[in-house]
């Protein structure tokens, strides 16, 4: 079950979210609960302490008139529950959606000054993305590749890498590749081409993943990525390549 | 260690022994210490070619590992005398010459004129590499010294408004016309008052940045910015008292990135600059996010050396921005487009 919680210290709003929110538990056959509604993060915190190992959708108003504010409540509560989903709920425009989106990695900010309909709107969207997200959570078991930078830990699923490449010009980086990121981290070839199924080593200076490949061009030795990238592949090592590639399929 | 950091190292240390093996042993014993001279020693045409090439080898291997860019001349130095050396030993094997003298100057003149030339070399690179930065620094400078300009006009001009203002409210207020002022003060002190402020808020939190250089490359930029009508947001949720990285480097990272994110939105003639600098358990971050046209190449494409949305010639900023990120083991960049939106992340962590 995905339990939902909400911190606000506006007596007001308060009830107006749980309202949102129990309508929404009614009119979806969700696999949920509204299991706290808090005005301080001190009952909010003792109550996750409490009951430990639950997942957790957490509505939280940024300015809570207390000793933390809700950036700050966000960063202890992702502590005590790992997968926790977090949305704020600010008054005025904060300026602080990159803090919310990249520190808290928060999956909404629902402005109080936009109109009733629109909020609703959007608190309705985060409970249906955070349910898929618990339900995906529970049901399959998906990889990440890992980046450790420090203590800070970056996580990138292997069904959204293509591909690795050690580039020419920076020899101590790697470059991992998504449909619509590079991520530039500190590596070599071969520590990736270790990782095992779906990579695939397929050049000195990549590593590819297999169910990325959209086609192998036998000629001229390429492989064209599914976001249109192509990239080399060595000689000794195409017909390895095909080979896996018949397998996948 | 990888097979070809192992290669170059057993090359230039086999490289090194031929070198000396040969000139001592081989010349110098001969000529020196037995007082002979045995033309046999030097008939072959390949062994003054191994001279130089076990001489230059090195050097070029030197040199590359320093940096990927050899100035022309030092090719030019290297094919002049490896030239030389073998027209002695053809002379000699030829037979039209058979003093020993003719191959020992040249051999003895590369290695002595050669082996300074690379330190020469190096230290012109490293010169040239300060000179570059200097004059990094020298624009950053201008920039700055513009936007106080900028900022004192600012001023001036408010202190004239300001003035205005408060002579009009004392008309107002020797006619005792109250109700005149209020309008007065609703209609122009109040919005004026809003475009004052509103600009500061946005980088309100640049006061929480208590590292020097780095506030004031932000500032200058974000001022930059907003002066050219850029809607410009800074965040920063904490104070930032340290950054564990150099701080030129840093300063000058960020400088491309912003330069960049400005051309794009100053090109686009609308969209937003979001910046935001915070701490995450322990390692800091730097975002920079900028709207950036529907169409844009492939972040592969981006990252080409030399490439640039506006043509040839430009586009070094990138290119700079990844061989600074090359030494910096603690960084990690992550560069995403998604929804017209362009993102460069840095984190650096605390620790390598």
């Amino acid at each position: 079950m995905l339990h939902i919680f909400i911190c606000e210290d506006n007596d007001v709003h308060r009830t107006k979210l749980e309202s949102v929110i129990s309508k929404h538990l009614l009119l979806n056959d969700f696999d949920m609960s509204l299991a706290l509604s808090a005005n301080n993060p001190t009952t909010l915190l003792d109550n996750i302490k409490t009951h430990t190992g639950r997942n957790g959708l957490y509505f939280l108003d940024v300015d809570l008139q207390c000793d933390i504010n809700g950036i700050e409540l966000a960063v202890e509560i992702k502590k005590l529950d790992v997968s926790a989903t977090i949305v704020f709920v600010t008054t005025l425009s904060e300026m602080s959606h990159l803090v919310f989106k990249y520190k808290v990695e928060a999956m909404d900010y629902i402005p109080k000054d936009i109109p009733a309909n629109e909020a609703e709107r959007r608190i309705a969207e985060c409970m249906q993305v955070a349910y898929q997200r618990f339900l995906d959570g529970k049901h399959s078991s998906i990889k990440y590749f890992t980046i450790k930078i420090g203590d800070q830990v970056l996580n990138t699923p292997y069904r959204d890498i293509l591909y690795f490449e050690s580039s020419v010009n920076q020899r101590h980086k790697l470059l991992l590749h998504t449909t619509d990121s590079i991520l530039e981290f500190r590596g070599h070839i071969n520590d990736v081409a270790r990782l095992g199924s779906p990579f695939i080593m397929c050049h000195q200076s990549y590593v590819v993943n297999l169910d990325k490949i959209r086609q192998v061009d036998k000629v001229n030795r390429l492989i064209e990525i599914s976001n249109g990238d192509t990239i080399t592949i060595s000689r000794r090592r195409i017909a390895e390549i095909l080979q896996s590639m018949n397998v996948v399929i | 260690m990888n097979l070809r950091t192992a290669l170059k190292w057993f090359f230039l240390l086999f490289c090194i022994i031929f070198t000396f093996q040969y000139i001592y042993v081989s010349l110098l014993t001969d000529i020196f210490v037995l007082q002979i001279y045995r033309p046999s020693s030097y008939q072959h045409v390949l062994e003054p070619m191994l001279i130089s090439l076990s001489g230059s080898l090195p050097v070029m291997i030197l040199v590359r590992s320093e940096t990927s860019r050899i100035p022309p001349y030092v090719h030019w130095i290297a094919h002049a005398l490896l030239t030389l050396v073998l027209v002695c030993g053809l002379l000699i094997y030829l037979g039209w010459v058979d003093f020993s003298i003719w191959l020992i100057i040249p051999a003895i003149g590369f290695i002595s004129v050669y082996i300074p030339s690379v330190f020469f070399v190096k230290r012109y690179l490293h010169e040239q590499k300060k000179a570059q930065q200097n004059s990094a620094d020298r624009e950053q400078l201008l920039h700055r010294i513009d936007e106080l300009m900028h900022q004192y006009t600012a001023m001036r001009k408010f202190k004239h408004d300001q003035c205005n203002i408060f002579s009009s409210m004392d008309i107002f207020a020797t006619d005792e016309n109250w109700v005149g002022m209020k309008h007065y003060y609703n209609d122009k002190i109040k919005p004026a008052f809003a475009v004052i402020t509103e600009g500061d808020f946005a980088l309100e939190s640049l006061t929480r940045i208590n590292i020097q250089e780095v506030k004031s490359i932000l500032t200058i930029k974000l001022s930059m910015a907003q002066n050219l009508g850029i809607n410009t947001t800074f965040e920063a949720d904490a104070a930032i008292d340290d950054i564990p990285i150099d701080s030129i480097t840093i300063v000058r990272m960020l400088g491309i990135l912003l330069d960049n994110a400005i051309e794009e939105l100053s090109t686009l003639k609308m969209g937003t600059l979001f910046v935001a600098c915070f701490k995450k358990n322990g390692s800091t971050n730097f975002i920079v996010q900028n709207t950036c046209r529907p169409n844009i190449p492939s972040l592969r494409t981006l990252r080409q050396p030399g490439f640039s949305t506006k043509g040839k010639g430009r586009g070094l900023g990138l290119d700079t921005l990844f061989e600074l990120t090359d030494s910096l083991p603690n960084l990690t960049v992550l560069t995403s487009v998604k929804d017209e939106m362009f993102t460069q992340k840095l984190m650096i962590a605390s620790e390598v």
